[in-house]
């Protein structure tokens, strides 16, 4: 397994935002989600991989059965398109996403980033695992309750956003705490004690994330038009 | 009481937006099954929906920088999922939302809320036809479908349409407010959990 330098992680990922947001041919997709596999498979990603391409799978089998078309208005062509850019996204955001926060906050720090923009971008990131579970426990105990019931869907509405609220509230209060007990305020230097490198591996993904960039974008203009 | 945003209000800034961002991308997911949907009444549904915890997160925190916030973390989103050309577009939204809420105490007062979360949500709803009307090339060349395309023109270059969906969006924008005031008032405010 190897580790890479953040910085290195969000080059391989405004690379794929780029990507995304310009192929248009299936062949290049294609060989976009194969070096995304690769990423992900050294930086030992593999649960969230086969997770992800089990959904290409199944987008790409409905793409083939209805030859592009999509199932009517139930699945149609529109959904397919972006759930599978939404799906090569989400590979190239797993390793940011799954980061430490502390060692977010000390690469934010040495980004120079804003601390009214990188706290709030921390805190969420750090909370986006956990609302499935949240919201899951409150429709778990309507349904115990016999209030989980859609056809008073303002009443339900209420039943399910209180909770979500008042939980919310005590767990950014629990976090500023937690943040706050380990001097976050404080305005002396901060230090941490992860050790932040832009190293030689990193350089090297940051060189074949450029040079993969050009190739596929020449790829699709060049040589499939 | 000091203006300046705690740790504690950045962390329910953050927090909050996480909620919002999630609801917005289930509700975006399940309006995709019809392209009327998702042109249409999806900002409109959405505007309803996370109007309430704008609300709560507004009078939460109650200091100046809240809608600004929110609305770069929406924009860093859209650079990510749409492409760079749409961050000005929210960022120009949140300065707009912010901007109307100059004054003391206004992030206590629900109808100057309300009136940021007009403005939030007029952005949302018109970020689709701006693709359309200031950035289609940048728009054509993102590789989208066809299908798309042709839908978000015939849609979005009807006046018709256009003023549907926005004013839907205002009434929703407002109606969710209005719930979320009343939600907060019965839940937090008796409890002194908000002033």
């Amino acid at each position: 397994m190897i580790t890479l330098d953040f910085r290195s992680k969000l080059v391989v990922f405004f690379s794929t935002v780029f990507l995304v947001s310009v192929l248009s041919q299936n062949t290049v997709l294609f060989l976009l989600i194969i070096g995304l596999s690769i990423y992900l498979s050294l930086l030992n990603y593999k649960r969230e991989l086969k997770k992800i391409l089990f959904i290409l799978l199944i987008i790409e089998g409905i793409n083939f059965i209805t030859k592009g078309g999509g199932f009517t208005v139930l699945v149609p062509q529109v959904f397919l398109f972006i759930v599978t850019r939404t799906s090569i996204i989400l590979m190239s955001s797993t390793p940011i996403f799954k980061i430490p926060t502390g060692e977010l906050m000390s690469v934010m720090k040495k980004m120079r980033i804003n601390k009214n923009i990188s706290l709030p971008l921390i805190f969420m990131m750090r909370f986006f695992p956990t609302i499935k579970s949240e919201l899951k426990e409150i429709k778990d105990s309507l349904k115990l309750r016999n209030m989980y019931n859609w056809s008073k869907p303002l009443l339900t509405m209420e039943y399910i956003f209180v909770p979500m609220m008042f939980s919310a509230s005590r767990i950014a209060e629990e976090l500023a705490a937690a943040a706050e007990v380990r001097g976050i305020s404080t305005h002396c230097e901060h230090t941490s004690r992860r050790k932040i490198k832009f190293g030689v591996l990193d350089l090297v993904v940051v060189i074949l994330s450029i040079v993969s960039m050009t190739g596929l974008y020449y790829l699709e203009r060049k040589v499939f038009i | 009481m000091s203006k300046k945003l705690t740790v504690k209000d950045l962390a329910t800034i953050g927090i909050f937006s996480a909620i919002m961002i999630v609801v917005f991308i289930a509700l975006t997911m399940a309006t995709a099954i019809s392209m009327f949907f998702q042109l249409i009444l999806n900002a409109v549904l959405v505007a309803l929906v996370l109007g309430p915890f704008f609300v709560y997160m507004s009078r939460k925190v109650g200091k100046p920088g809240v809608a600004l916030i929110y609305n770069i973390l929406q924009a860093i989103l859209a650079t990510v999922f749409m492409g760079p050309y749409m961050f000005p577009w929210f960022l120009g939204g949140g300065i707009l939302a912010e901007l109307s809420m100059i004054g003391t105490d206004s992030y206590r007062n629900v109808k100057r809320i309300t009136g940021a979360w007009i403005i939030t949500s007029l952005t949302r709803a018109t970020h689709g036809m701006a693709t359309i009307w200031f950035f289609n090339d940048a728009f054509i060349k993102s590789g989208v479908s066809p299908e798309l395309i042709t839908s978000q023109t015939q849609y979005y270059t009807s006046a018709k349409w256009v003023l549907i969906s926005l004013v839907l969006t205002l009434i929703a924008s407002v109606a969710g407010c209005y719930l979320g005031n009343k939600m907060t008032e019965k839940h937090f405010s008796k409890s002194g959990m908000i002033k």
